[in-house]
C-alpha cells in the first residue's frame, strides 16, 4: 500500500555493475584496449591532439584540392615551398602536414576518438537511463561530506512530515518517488532528471555530422570552377542529365573599381525542357534538388575561330580566359586543338592592368604544340581580321564575358544540419539544465519526528548550496514551530 | 557620421584608460589616506569611510566603474554611428572587428560584475579591451566597400555577433585563469580564493562555449550558402575549430577528471591564445576569410 497517496511508488534502484570482457586471455587483450577508449582521459586527449591538427593545417601550407597527391603538379607545388620552409620541406611531406586533413593521423585519431564517444556514450547513457528511472534509494550516509544534509526535528508524524516534505519538493518541480523496502519511510527526489542526455545528445551529434560529411564527400559532387561563357551551356553531369545555360550577365561596381554585386541569368534544362531558371549571385544559389549552383567568380572571354589550312573549322565558340600569369597582369584562356597536338593560348590584359602590345579591341594567340612547348608562336590579332599562324587560321571575333560557378550535390548535407541543430540543442541541455536530486527520510526520534534532508551538490555548487539551504529552510518552516536544526559541514560552509 | 563614430572611438579608449589607470591609482589612494590620518594623529584607521575606500577589490560604485561603463558606452555609440554611417553592420574589416571585440570584452566585465559583485576580471579584460580599441586606432578605419560575400545581412549579424559574445565571456574566463595563476603563486589578500577564480573561469567558459559552437554553425550555414560548401579547411575555419576543441578538452577534463585550480587554467589560457589567433589570423594567412583590409 502506498502511505503517501499522490506520490509515485518506486523500487530501489538497481546497481548497474559495468562488466567489461571477462575470462582468458583475448577476454583481458579486449579488455586492455575497450577500458582506455571509454576513459574521459583517452577523449581529452584524443581532443588535443585534433585541436594540434587544425592548427597545424591553420600555419603550414596546405595543398589545393584541385593538385592531386604524387602528380607532377604535386611534386612542382611542394618545391614551390622551399624558399618558405628550407630543408623541413621534405620532412614535413612525408610527415603529410602538407595535407593534415586527409592524412593518416588525422583520420586515425577522428577515428579513434569517434569510437570513444560511441563507447562512452553507451556506456554512460545505461547509467544515466537507470538513474534517470529509478532514483536512488541510496540516500547519502551521516557525515558524507560529499553531500549536503540538515536534520529537522518536528511533531508531525512521519507520515504527515514526509507529506508535507514531498508536496514541497513537488512544487518545486522534483519527481518525487516513495521508496519501499525500508525500514523507514523514504523519498527520493530528482529535477531535470533527463539534463544529463543532452550529453549523450551532444556526443552523437558529433558522429552524425562526420557521418553526414562521409555520405556527402563518396556520394555527392563538387565542381568548384565551372566556367560558363555567357551564351553558351554545358553539361552538369554526374549522372544529372541537366544542362546548364548562361542566358545573361550583370555586374555593378563601387566608385573604387572593386565589384558592388554580380548575377547571372541561369536556366537548368533537361531534355532540353527547362526545370528551373533563376539570377544567381553571391549568397543567393540556385537550388534544383539536391543540386546547387553557387556564383563563385567572372571574367572575359574571347569569341575564337580557328581554321586548317584547308579551311575546315577546326573551332569556333566562345573561350573563356580564365586562367592568369603568375604575375597577375594577364589572363589566359586555352584550346586544345587535335586531341592535344595543339594548344591555342588566348592572352588579354587582367581586369585593370595595361599592356601596351595587347590594345583594346586586340588579342594575343599563342600557338604552342607538344614537340616544341618553350618554342611558342605568338601573334598579336585584331578584331575581325584573321591571320595565319602555323597553318592555322586564326580568328579573333569579339569580347564577351563568362560567369564562373560552382556546381555541387552535397546528399549528406541534410545529416550534417540535423548533426549541428543537435549538437547544439544537446548543449544547452547539458550545460543549462541541472540535474537536481534530493532524498528525504522520517524516523521516530527521542524529540519527535526527524527529517533528514539530503542533496548532492552538482555543477554550480554555490548556487546548489544556496538553493538547499532556501529549500530547507522553507520546508522546516513548513513542517511545524520548534524545528530543530541541524546542518551538515558542508551546508554550514555557505558562502 | 563617420567622423563621429571615430571621435566616440577615442572617448571611448580614453575611459578605459582612466579605468585601467583606476586600478593601478586605487590602492596608492587609499594608502597615502590611510597615512595621513594614522600621522595625524589619528591613530588605527577605524573610519569606515576610510577602511572601506576603494582597494584594489573594493567599492564597486567607484570611479574605475563609471569610466569602464563610460568606455561601453562609447564603443557603443561608435558601432552605432559606423552602422548608420555605412548602412551595413560594422563587421566587415579588421578594424571593425576590433572595435567590436572590445565592445563584447567590456559588455562581458560589466556583466560578470554585476553578477559577481566583484571587479578582479578587469585588471586582466580592461587591458585586453584597451589594447583591441588601440589597435583599430592604428590600422586604417576607413569605410570600406562590402565585397557580395559579405552581403548576406542576417548572416554577417548573427555570425560575427555570436562570435562577440563568445569571445568576450571567454575573456572572462582567461582573466580569472590568470588571476587564479597569480593568486596560487602569489597568495595575495586582495584577491578571491583559488576555487572562486576557478569557479569563475568555469562558469565564464559554459556560456561563452554554446556561443563558439553556434559561430562554428553559422559560419559553415554561410559558407554554404556564399561558397559552396560548409567546410572548406579555410585557415580561420581550421583556427576556430582547434579553438573549439581546447575549449571542449577543457570541459571534459574538468567533468571528468576533477581537474581544479592551475592545470585547468593553463588550458583556458591556451584556449584564449587561440581564440586571439583565430581573431588575427586574417592578416597572416589567406583563404576565403581575407576581408580584414589590411591584405
Amino acid at each position: 500500500m502506498n502511505p503517501l497517496p499522490g506520490l509515485s511508488v518506486g523500487r530501489p534502484m538497481a546497481t548497474v555493475a559495468l562488466v567489461g570482457p571477462r575470462g582468458g586471455r583475448i577476454g583481458q587483450s579486449i579488455g586492455r584496449v575497450w577500458r582506455p577508449l571509454i576513459t574521459m582521459r583517452t577523449a581529452v586527449i584524443l581532443t588535443l591532439m585534433l585541436a594540434a591538427f587544425a592548427l597545424t593545417g591553420t600555419l603550414v601550407a596546405q595543398v589545393p584540392s584541385d593538385i592531386e597527391a604524387g602528380s607532377r603538379t604535386y611534386a612542382a607545388w611542394v618545391e614551390s615551398l622551399q624558399p618558405r620552409y628550407g630543408g623541413w620541406t621534405t620532412l614535413l611531406e612525408r610527415l603529410q602536414a602538407f595535407s593534415i586533413f586527409t592524412s593518416v593521423w588525422f583520420r586515425a585519431t577522428v577515428t579513434l576518438l569517434a569510437i570513444s564517444l560511441i563507447a562512452c556514450s553507451a556506456v554512460r547513457s545505461r547509467r544515466m537511463w537507470q538513474r534517470a528511472r529509478h532514483p536512488s534509494a541510496s540516500m547519502p550516509a551521516i557525515g558524507d561530506e560529499r553531500a549536503l544534509q540538515v536534520l529537522l526535528t518536528t511533531a508531525l508524524a512521519p507520515a504527515a512530515a514526509l507529506e508535507q516534505v514531498g508536496a514541497d519538493l513537488r512544487r518545486r518541480r522534483f519527481r518525487v518517488t516513495v521508496v519501499e523496502g525500508t525500514t523507514s519511510m523514504d523519498l527520493a527526489a530528482v529535477r531535470f532528471g533527463w539534463a544529463p542526455f543532452g550529453s549523450v545528445v551532444a556526443h552523437l551529434s558529433i558522429l552524425v555530422i562526420i557521418v553526414g560529411a562521409i555520405v556527402g564527400a563518396a556520394l555527392g559532387f563538387h565542381e568548384p570552377r565551372v566556367s560558363v561563357p555567357i551564351g553558351t551551356s554545358v553539361e552538369v553531369g554526374h549522372g544529372t542529365g541537366l544542362t546548364l545555360q548562361a542566358t545573361g550577365f550583370s555586374d555593378l561596381y563601387y566608385p573604387d573599381g572593386s565589384p558592388r554585386d554580380y548575377a547571372s541569368r541561369l536556366v537548368l534544362t533537361r531534355g532540353g525542357s527547362p526545370v528551373a531558371q533563376a539570377d544567381v549571385r553571391v549568397n543567393e544559389p540556385l537550388r534544383y534538388g539536391d543540386i546547387s549552383i553557387y556564383q563563385s567568380y567572372f571574367g572575359a572571354a574571347a569569341s575564337m575561330r580557328i581554321s586548317d589550312a584547308g579551311g575546315s573549322t577546326l573551332f569556333s565558340g566562345l573561350v573563356p580566359l580564365e586562367l592568369a600569369t603568375a604575375d597577375g597582369r594577364h589572363v589566359v584562356g586555352r584550346i586544345t586543338l587535335g586531341g592535344g597536338a595543339t594548344t591555342v593560348f588566348v592572352v588579354a590584359p587582367a581586369s585593370g592592368q595595361l599592356d601596351p602590345a595587347i590594345r583594346p579591341g586586340q588579342m594575343e594567340v599563342r600557338i604552342v604544340v607538344p614537340r616544341d612547348p618553350t618554342n611558342a608562336t605568338i601573334r598579336v590579332l585584331s578584331q575581325g581580321n584573321p591571320a595565319v599562324i602555323d597553318d592555322l587560321t586564326v580568328t579573333f571575333l569579339r569580347d564577351a564575358r563568362f560567369t564562373g560557378l560552382i556546381v555541387a550535390r552535397d546528399p549528406g548535407r541534410a545529416l550534417v544540419w540535423g548533426g549541428a541543430v543537435l549538437l547544439l540543442v544537446g548543449l544547452l541541455v547539458a550545460l543549462a539544465l541541472h540535474e537536481r536530486r534530493a532524498w528525504a527520510t522520517a524516523r521516530i526520534g527521542a524529540a519527535g519526528t526527524e527529517i533528514r534532508l539530503a542533496t548532492t551538490p552538482g555543477r554550480n555548487s554555490d548556487g546548489d548550496v544556496a538553493a538547499f539551504h532556501r529549500m530547507t529552510t522553507e520546508i522546516g518552516a513548513a513542517l511545524d514551530v520548534g524545528c530543530r536544526e541541524e546542518r551538515s559541514r558542508a551546508d554550514a560552509e555557505v558562502v | 557620421m563617420l567622423k563621429s563614430s571615430e571621435y566616440s572611438l577615442v572617448a571611448a579608449m580614453l575611459a578605459v584608460v582612466l579605468a585601467v589607470a583606476w586600478l593601478a591609482l586605487a590602492p596608492i589612494a587609499t594608502m597615502i589616506a590611510r597615512r595621513t590620518i594614522r600621522f595625524a594623529g589619528a591613530g588605527a584607521v577605524t573610519d569606515p569611510a576610510i577602511v572601506s575606500a576603494p582597494g584594489p577589490t573594493g567599492d564597486l560604485v567607484s570611479p574605475g566603474r563609471l569610466f569602464a561603463w563610460l568606455g561601453f558606452g562609447f564603443v557603443s555609440a561608435a558601432l552605432v554611428l559606423r552602422a548608420v554611417a555605412l548602412g551595413h553592420v560594422p563587421f566587415a574589416s579588421m578594424y571593425e572587428f576590433c572595435v567590436a571585440f572590445a565592445w563584447g570584452v567590456l559588455l562581458a566585465v560589466l556583466a560578470f560584475e554585476h553578477v559577481s559583485h566583484s571587479h578582479v576580471v578587469r585588471w586582466i579584460a580592461l587591458p585586453v579591451a584597451l589594447a583591441l580599441l588601440w589597435y583599430a586606432s592604428a590600422i586604417a578605419g576607413t569605410a570600406g566597400t562590402l565585397p557580395p560575400a559579405l552581403q548576406n545581412g542576417l548572416l554577417l549579424t548573427a555570425h560575427v555577433a555570436v562570435a562577440i559574445i563568445a569571445y568576450g565571456t571567454l575573456t572572462i574566463a582567461f582573466a580569472a585563469a590568470v588571476l587564479l595563476l597569480i593568486q596560487t603563486r602569489l597568495e595575495r589578500a586582495w584577491l578571491p580564493a583559488p576555487e572562486r577564480l576557478d569557479q569563475w573561469s568555469h562558469r565564464a567558459v559554459l556560456i561563452g562555449f554554446p556561443f563558439l559552437t553556434l559561430v562554428l554553425v553559422l559560419g559553415a550555414v554561410w559558407a554554404e550558402v556564399a561558397w559552396g560548401s560548409y567546410w572548406s579547411w579555410d585557415p580561420k575555419e581550421t583556427a576556430a575549430l582547434a579553438t573549439w576543441l581546447i575549449f571542449a578538452a577543457y570541459l571534459h577534463s574538468r567533468a571528468a577528471r576533477g581537474w581544479r585550480g592551475t592545470r585547468s587554467a593553463w588550458l583556458v589560457v591556451l584556449g584564449f591564445v587561440a581564440v586571439i589567433f583565430t581573431f588575427s589570423g586574417n592578416l597572416f594567412f589567406g583563404g576565403l576569410h581575407t576581408y580584414s583590409g589590411l591584405r
